[in-house]
This record gives C-alpha cells, sequence and structure tokens, in this order.
C-alpha cells in the first residue's frame, strides 16, 4: 500500500519513455536488438494526448480516463489528467509535485524508503534512458519487429517487481503508440497515445514547469 | 603482645581475607569495564536517571557499520558479506531491517483497523476547513493512476483512503532520511535490504545490528572484532567504518588491561630490585612480597565484597597502590639494619601514616562518586592489609638485613645537600609556590572536567563516528527529552501538547527532527475527536463524486456509515501498537513504567544548539531534557572542587592531630611538604596538560598522604638517622616507578592522576630532608653527625 505513490512516480516516467520518437523510420528493417530500438529514442515529441483504460476486477465499469502528458526539458514531464477529473502531476529526476483540480499543489511526497518501489523506480528511469543493458536484470526483454512497427514485451524476474507488475507491454513505430500494463492482480491497464500539436494546451501544462 | 600471639592475629587477619576472597571466587568474580558505572548518579531526579539507563540499555547494544568505496557493487558486497558473517554470529541479536512484506502487511492492517480514529496533523485541519471534497478528489486522482488497483480494493471500505494516508504521512515523517544540510551532493537508496548512501563521491552501505549480550561483554567484543578481521582480509579495497559503544568499551578494556600488567608488574619488578639491593637477602624480599599481595588482597575482596563487582579503572588505580603500600616494609627493614627489634622504632611513624592516608581517603569515600570510592575502599583497606602484615607478621620471621655502605652513603649525600638548603629565606621562598598555584588555578577554563577524561578514544574510532552520524540521522544517544504520566494516554497527550513547540525548533534549527510515540498512537481524546471528524464527513453528500464514478455504490456506502458508527470505541491502543513490528522497532521510545509512573522518551536528531532544547524544557513543566555528558561535565567540575575542600578540611585535622602529638611549629613543617607539593604539582599539570581536572585534584590525596609519611618519619625519630634517608628514599622510587608509569596511560583521568602524583612525590621528596632539618631542630635534636 505504501509503494504505490512511487510505482504511480515510476509508472509516468515510464511512459515519458514512449514518446520517443525514431529518427529512422520505424524499425522495419533494423536487426530486432534492444540497442537499435534504444537508439531510436532520442527526440521526444513535446505535446501528447493519451486516452486509459483501466480493468479492474473489483468494479463492474473499467475505469476510463483522458488528458494531456508534456515532456519538458531537465527530463521533466507534466501528466494531466483531464477527465473524469483535473490533476495534475510534475515529475522531475529528484521531484514529484501533485496539483488538485484548483491547480492547488497537494502534499504527498514520495516514500525514498521502500525498497520495492525504488526497484521499480529505478526500472522505469532505466527504459527512459535507453539503458537496457540494465534492464535485463530484471525482466526477461523480448524485441519483435514487425514491418507495422516493434512491441517490447518485459516480463518481470525480480520477486519485488513480480508482486507488483507482472508484465509489460510496449507497442511503437514512429513512435511509441500503446503501452499495456499488466498487475499482478489481473487488472490491466492500457493507455494509449497521439501526438497533438496545440500552443493553448502547451502553453497551459508549461505553467507547471515554472517553480 | 607477644610474637606468637601477633603471628595468630595475622594468620587469623589472612584467613579471613582469604576466606572471603575464596567465596567471592566461587561466586563468580565480576569485573565491571562500564565506565557509567563510575560515574554519579547525575540527575537530581531519579526517576530521570532510571529513564536513562533504561535508553542507554537499548542503545549501547546498537553497532552501526558502513562499507566505504568508489565503487558502488564494492560497498554493496562488503556490506552483504558482513551482514551474512553477522547474521551467523552468536554474540549478535538481530540486523536491523526494513519491514518484510508479511511486516508492511500487518502494519497496514493495524492501522487500516483504526482508520476511523486515525487523521494526521495535517488532514485533521484539512478536513476541519475544508470537508471531504480534497479527499474525494485525491482519492480519484490516485484512482486513475495507472498503478492502483491495490488502492481501488480499498475504496469501499476506506473511500477517503484515510488509512492510506494515515500510514503515508507517518513514514515520511519516521523513516525519512534527511541529507545533512553540510553535503550537497547526498541520496541513498534500499538495495536488497541495505542502505546505500552515496556522499561525497563515495558509496556507503551501512549495517545496524544490535547485539545479544551488553556491549562490555568480553566474548562479544572478542567475536565482533574477529567479524571485522575477517572482513578487512576478504575485502582489502573496501574501507571499513563503524560505530557503537561496543568499540570504545573494547578498546578501554584493552588499553586497561595493558595498563594493569605494565604499571603492576612494573612497579613489582622496581620493587623486587630494589629491595634485592638494599637488603642483600631472601628473607625482606619474600615478607615484603606477602605484605603487598595481602594488601592487594585485601583490598580486592573488599571493594567486590561492599560494591558486589570492581571496576577494571579501580584496578589500574590500584595497581600503583603496591608503590604506597610497600613503604611500612622499607621501613621496617631501613630500621632493621641498626636494630634487631625494628617495629618499636617505626612503629608510631607508619601508625601515624596509615592514618593520615587513611583520613585522606575516606574523605575520598565520602564523595558520593562510586568509582572514587571504590578506589578509595581499595586503597585504605589495601594499606591497612599491607601495615597489618608489617606489624603482626614480620617479627615472626627474624631477618637480618645489611645495607650496602655505598647505598646509604647516596641517600646520606642527598640529606648533607638539602641540609644546606634548609634555610629560612629558602623556605619563605617556597611559600610563594602556593600563591603561584593557586593564581594558576583562578585562571584556567575548567572544560576539561568531561566524560571523556574516563576513557581514551582513539580518534579514528571518533572520526568513524562522525562520518556514520552525518551519514545516518541517528538519535542522539546521550540527549533527549523524557515525559512521564500517570497513565500511557495521559503520556500520549503530553507528547501531543509538545508537538508545536519541537516543531518550533526543527524550524528554528536547533535539531534536525524529533521522534515519539504518539506519532504513530495517538492519544485516545485525539482518536475520538479525529472518529467524531471522520464520521461527519462520511455520507452520500460528501462522497456523491465517488458514488458518481461507480468507485464506491450507495450500498456499500451503507454498510460503510453503519460500520463507521459500530467502530466507535475502536481506537488504537498503545500495547497493540507495540506489540506491531513497527512497534518493535521503536520501542525504544516507550519505557513503560518507572517507579509507578508512565514514561515516554523523545529522541532528538541532529542537535546543533544544546541551549535551545535546555531553555524549552525549562520553559515547560512536560519536558524533561537529559543531557547526560553535559550533567557529568559540570559534576566533574563541582567534585573538583568539592576535594579540593575535603583536601583542606584533612589538612587541618591532620594539622590538629600532628599539633596536639607535637607542636604547632612541627605540625606545620609536616604540613608544609606537602602543601608545597600540591603546588608544585598544580603547576605542573597546567603547564603540561593547560588543565587541572578532578582525577589530578584526587591525586592530591595521595600526594598529602605520603607526603606527610615523610615528615612523619623524621618528626617520630628519637634521634638522626641515616635509616631515614633510606626509608624514605627508597618509597620514594618506588612510588615515582609506580605513579611515572600511571603517568604513561592513555586514558586522560589516569595520566593526569599519574602526572600530579609524579610531580608531587619529586618535590616532596626533595624537600623532606630540608624539612626533615628544620623538624630536628625544632625538636631539639643535634645535627646531624653520623657517619
Amino acid at each position: 500500500m505504501m509503494t504505490t505513490l512511487t510505482q504511480y512516480t515510476a509508472f509516468l516516467l515510464l511512459i515519458a519513455s514512449c514518446f520517443i520518437p525514431s529518427t529512422a523510420n520505424a524499425c522495419v528493417d533494423t536487426p530486432c536488438e534492444l540497442n537499435s530500438i534504444a537508439k531510436q529514442i532520442s527526440n521526444q515529441p513535446q505535446l501528447n494526448e493519451f486516452k486509459q483504460l483501466k480493468t479492474v476486477a473489483v468494479l463492474t465499469q473499467p475505469l476510463k480516463s483522458s488528458g494531456y502528458l508534456l515532456l519538458a526539458d531537465n527530463d521533466r514531464v507534466v501528466w494531466q489528467t483531464q477527465k473524469p477529473i483535473k490533476s495534475t502531476t510534475v515529475i522531475g529526476p529528484n521531484s514529484f509535485k501533485q496539483y488538485n483540480k484548483q491547480d492547488e499543489a497537494i502534499s504527498a511526497p514520495a516514500n525514498s524508503n521502500n525498497q520495492t518501489s525504488q526497484l521499480i523506480s529505478s526500472t522505469f528511469l532505466s527504459i527512459l534512458s535507453g539503458d537496457f543493458e540494465e534492464l535485463n536484470t530484471n525482466f526477461d526483454v523480448i524485441a519483435i519487429c514487425k514491418s507495422s512497427g516493434w512491441s517490447l514485451n518485459l516480463t518481470s524476474t525480480h520477486s519485488d517487481i513480480q508482486r507488483v507488475i507482472k508484465h509489460i507491454q510496449i507497442l511503437g513505430n514512429t513512435s511509441i503508440q500503446r503501452l499495456t500494463f499488466a498487475e499482478a492482480n489481473g487488472d490491466i491497464t492500457q493507455i494509449t497515445f497521439d501526438t497533438i500539436d496545440s500552443q493553448e494546451i502547451h502553453a497551459q501544462l508549461g505553467q507547471f514547469l515554472v517553480d | 603482645m607477644s610474637i606468637n600471639l601477633r603471628f595468630i592475629f595475622w594468620l587469623l587477619f589472612f584467613a579471613l581475607v582469604g576466606g572471603i576472597f575464596y567465596s567471592q571466587i566461587n561466586s563468580g568474580l565480576k569485573v565491571e569495564t562500564n565506565i557509567l558505572k563510575l560515574l554519579p548518579e547525575t540527575e537530581v531526579d531519579p526517576f530521570a536517571e532510571k529513564a536513562f539507563a533504561r535508553f542507554s540499555e537499548n542503545n549501547f547494544k546498537n553497532v552501526i557499520f558502513a562499507t566505504k568505496s568508489e565503487q558502488k557493487s564494492d560497498a554493496i558486497a562488503g556490506a552483504q558479506f558482513l551482514s551474512s558473517k553477522l547474521k551467523l554470529s552468536a554474540s549478535v541479536h538481530s540486523l536491523q531491517s526494513q519491514l518484510s512484506e508479511e511486516e508492511q502487511e500487518a502494519v497496514g492492517k493495524l492501522y487500516f483497523k483504526h482508520r476511523f480514529h486515525l487523521l494526521s496533523n495535517s488532514d485533521r485541519a484539512l478536513l476541519q476547513n475544508k470537508g471531504a471534497e480534497p479527499f474525494t478528489d485525491y482519492t480519484i486522482q490516485m484512482v486513475y493512476s495507472p498503478l492502483s488497483s491495490q488502492l481501488i480494493q480499498l475504496l469501499p471500505q476506506d473511500p477517503l483512503l484515510l488509512s492510506y494516508r494515515y500510514l503515508q504521512q507517518m513514514s515520511d515523517t519516521s523513516f525519512a532520511n534527511k541529507s545533512p544540510s553540510n553535503t550537497t551532493d547526498h541520496s541513498s537508496e534500499f538495495i536488497d535490504d541495505i542502505l546505500v548512501i552515496y556522499s561525497d563521491g563515495a558509496y556507503y552501505s551501512m549495517i545496524t545490528a544490535t547485539l545479544a549480550a551488553s556491549p562490555f561483554d568480553s566474548d562479544a567484543q572478542a567475536s565482533i572484532r574477529q567479524i571485522l578481521e575477517g572482513f578487512q582480509l576478504n575485502h582489502p579495497n573496501t574501507e571499513l567504518l563503524f560505530t557503537g559503544a561496543i568499540f570504545y568499551a573494547q578498546h578501554a578494556a584493552a588499553s586497561a588491561k595493558s595498563e594493569i600488567s605494565t604499571i603492576g608488574l612494573g612497579s613489582l619488578i622496581g620493587v623486587i630490585l630494589l629491595l634485592i639491593i638494599a637488603f642483600r637477602s631472601a628473607l625482606p624480599l619474600t615478607l615484603t612480597l606477602v605484605s603487598l599481595g595481602v594488601g592487594v588482597l585485601a583490598g580486592f575482596t573488599a571493594v567486590n565484597a561492599f560494591f558486589g563487582s570492581i571496576h577494571i579503572l579501580t584496578l589500574v588505580f590500584g595497581s600503583s597502590l603496591v608503590g604506597v603500600a610497600v613503604d611500612y616494609a622499607f621501613h621496617y627493614f631501613a630500621s632493621a639494619n641498626e636494630s634487631k627489634r625494628p617495629l618499636p622504632i617505626i612503629f608510631g611513624a607508619i601508625s601515624l601514616g596509615l592514618v593520615s592516608s587513611v583520613i585522606g581517603y575516606a574523605a575520598l569515600f565520602t564523595t558520593p562518586f562510586p568509582g572514587l570510592q571504590q578506589m578509595a575502599l581499595f586503597c585504605a583497606t589495601g594499606l591497612v592489609g599491607a601495615y597489618l602484615t608489617v606489624i603482626l607478621l614480620f617479627d615472626r620471621v627474624p631477618s637480618k638485613v645489611q645495607t650496602p655502605h655505598k647505598l646509604l652513603l647516596v641517600f646520606i649525600a642527598h640529606s648533607r645537600i638539602s641540609q644546606s638548603a634548609s634555610k629560612k629565606p629558602f623556605l619563605l621562598a617556597l611559600l610563594a609556590l602556593p600563591l603561584i598555584a593557586l593564581w594558576l588555578l583562578m585562571n584556567t577554563s575548567d572544560d576539561n572536567d568531561n566524560i571523556r577524561q574516563l576513557q581514551s578514544v582513539p580518534p579514528a574510532l571518533h572520526q568513524q563516528e562522525k562520518t556514520i552520524q552525518d551519514l545516518v540521522s541517528a538519535p542522539a544517544p546521550n540527549q533527549f527529552f523524557v515525559v512521564k504520566g500517570p497513565s500511557p494516554d495521559q503520556v500520549l497527550t503530553k507528547l501531543e501538547s509538545v508537538n508545536d513547540q519541537l516543531d518550533g525548533l526543527i524550524a528554528q534549527g536547533a535539531i534536525d527532527n524529533f521522534h515519539h510515540a504518539a506519532h504513530f498512537v495517538p492519544s485516545s481524546t485525539q482518536q475520538e475527536s479525529d472518529y467524531r471528524q471522520v464520521r461527519s464527513h462520511t455520507n452520500p453528500t460528501t462522497l456523491q463524486t465517488l458514488l458518481e464514478l461507480g468507485l464506491i455504490t450507495s450500498k456499500q456506502l451503507e454498510k460503510l456509515v453503519q460500520s463507521i458508527s459500530e467502530s466507535q470505541s475502536n481506537v488504537l491502543t498503545l500495547k497493540d501498537w507495540l506489540a506491531s513490528p513497527l512497534g518493535q522497532r521503536f520501542s525504544y521510545l516507550w519505557l513503560d513504567k518507572i517507579d509507578g509512573e508512565y514514561a515516554a522518551i523523545i529522541t532528538l536528531h541532529n542537535i546543533n544548539d544544546i541551549t535551545a532544547l535546555e531553555s524549552l524544557a525549562d520553559n515547560n513543566s512536560t519536558l524533561y531534557f537529559i543531557n547526560k555528558v553535559e550533567k557529568v561535565s559540570s559534576l566533574f567540575s563541582q567534585y573538583r572542587e568539592l576535594s579540593l575542600i575535603m583536601l583542606a578540611i584533612a589538612i587541618a585535622v591532620i594539622m590538629l592531630v600532628l599539633a596536639v602529638r607535637y607542636n604547632l611549629i612541627v605540625a606545620s613543617l609536616i604540613v608544609l611538604g606537602p602543601i608545597i607539593a600540591a603546588s608544585v604539582a598544580i603547576t605542573a599539570n597546567i603547564v603540561i596538560n593547560s588543565s587541572f581536572n578532578l582525577f589530578s585534584a584526587l591525586a592530591l590525596f595521595l600526594v598529602f598522604g605520603i607526603g606527610i609519611d615523610y615528615g612523619l618519619f623524621y618528626a617520630e625519630s628519637k634521634k638522626r638517622s641515616p635509616y631515614i634517608y633510606l626509608a624514605i628514599g627508597l618509597s620514594a622510587i618506588t612510588t615515582f616507578l609506580s605513579f611515572g608509569l600511571l603517568s604513561l596511560s592513555a586514558t586522560p583521568a589516569i595520566h593526569a592522576f599519574g602526572l600530579t602524583m609524579l610531580s608531587g612525590i619529586l618535590t616532596v621528596f626533595v624537600l623532606s630532608p630540608i624539612l626533615g632539618h628544620q623538624i630536628y631542630q625544632a625538636k631539639g635534636l643535634k645535627h646531624d653527625s653520623s657517619t
């Protein structure tokens, strides 16, 4: 229970990595190795729109939400849920801030002392930084390349991670398009991404980066 | 009394001491090495004293290790190796670990069970001012985050996530590793249950262990030492830092043991050599050793019988007793040169000598200072044992003694030279020395009256302690607040009442953090009031958004409202918390019952401003500030002053006794020697150590005892005899030897003691023939014409 917040943090970091585009045209013709995919993730589109569908066993209806994601300089990201209720989270390498629907900061400091959450954080940080070698220590990574795009299938091998995450799938072609996330208890979260271009939204999210 | 009767008395005395000693051996001799056992109770309030004892008993068992390397993997590998060895060791009770998965779950369940009664300070204010809305918003934010399924399961029973919020807040205040403000480059993480800290270019892996036995247990010391040596062999490139009471105790015990053997053996060899040279016969040697043996045995037995154990520093100090106790035998055999029955000649002198020494030690014994009492008792009974052996046994074994003429000539020459100095102007000039000493005393700071005087602290160990304390914010071991009350709940209420002031201390930078039990278990009053708030904010209106989003059904809500009203009395109790894994880890915060009252402590982390803490306690009757180091230091200053006053009183009493027996002039001359000697010793201490501390003051007692002995030998003699010079000379040499060795001690207190003795006795020795000459004159004895 105490780990959830950091897992959340870690997850958002993972999402940030999904938008890393490839300068080379997809990976159709490239050998399917982690390194080559990692090389493609070097530039990122600034603004994205996301849709999240969460299938939870204890709820009869799936939870739907949507919002925006801004990838800023200095490895900072702004994750803003618009529906069903507005909330904003700003994540940096050493910071984690949350804002409520009135854009007021709410106190929710990350718990840095939990081993499991740290493991998960560092896992996603290594995805973000494209450090796939590191990923191999805690996950079995299978990379599949087709003409339509590539996919990464991560299965956790570390017992602490296994207790929370069973499986992660990242799909992409010119950029990461879909992320599927299977929790240990069977709940599934699917997030799809679309690059958008809106000065207005960009500015709105950018305000959260001003200290 | 006939020789045989005396011999029977001696046998009885010896049998008595030996019998007691034998029974002590059978019931197990205990040598104490804990320096705190030497200290008097520093707290006026016995409650606070017990609170400190209970806290330090736990705290003393903690050991912190840090493996340091520039390579992260090396630091971790080192820590893993070390922790596997520590886990196997019988001396280690447990390694401190993060809460395991099961334990986290148990803690989570406990707090979940009492969720309607628990609000953090900030949540309480939030609920009061803004109602349930910020809580439901946060719930939604959390639920819609990608990894939240565990939280979603909670919603029907805890839609405001109260249990989650309380646990989160608690772990923030309690487990947060605050990086020290002086390092900018600092981070920490857990890797396989090992805390790894990056600081100033190096990685440190931390392991905290709790010992199974007392840190003063020599077996535990040996086994930990073995583990450390094994580590160094296996990881030559990884630096190992460690801190804990056990390492200081081990160092103190080892240096004390080597000092006992150096000092005891050194003075013993000196005594044996002197006896062989001076008396050229095996019998005096044997008899003297018997008198020393009986003396040491008597002292040892008496201390053990009276205190139940003997402290190792008492033994260090006591081993120098050899140099004093041997005096009686020297006088006996020196006189044996000129008489077949030497005892009547020296009886008066050594008896008075014993009385004056015992007066000095009795004064020392009256101080409420267990360490000093032990040393005083050891020395007084030791001297009595040696004295009784001389007067009861020595005549039974008549021995012929022939001191070499050449040796005698040396001492006579010394006396001749001294005589020429025995002029009034010189004696008057000597009187300037006490004035100089007094002036120096007034102008020397007394910040050296410190508990560290009792323990030699190797700089390396001290440095490691500092490094480790900078890395992890460990609670200060010697400074904390105590709060007490008639019931556990009242103690918790009091703890809550000081939260604001303690937060103020953090805000003003006096401390970095504090911990107390009410962080984990609020008082029942607080819980009941929080319950009323939670109850009034849980209804279909306040939870409307959650109902609309389908995160909770109205049926579930109905059930929830009912379960809230049913759990009104379901308060989290201290007892339940203490039994939980969290309570077990923080059990040191709760001292439980002391003298019929309940007590808890507030630990303080990284203290920067002691006076702020003191003034808070002064202005707040609930807080009792315990500051052991400061208390001991001020106590030492107090006792230093007290012991100097006691010494002055003892001198006055001795002076009175002497004036009655002789006359005022002779009495003054006898006392003048030790007074000048004390002045020289004080001056030497201040010049060499730039301080005059309690332990130097205590040594003055011995300087006086011995100095007066020397004067008495002159005053008691019926005629001028070269054998007095012999006796005093031999006695002075052995005293130099034993106390000179004492001044080499690594323990600052013993070093100061030895230095005082060395300079004091040297002065007495040089002065004694000069003053002796004056004493002769005052008594009307003719000029020295012998030999």
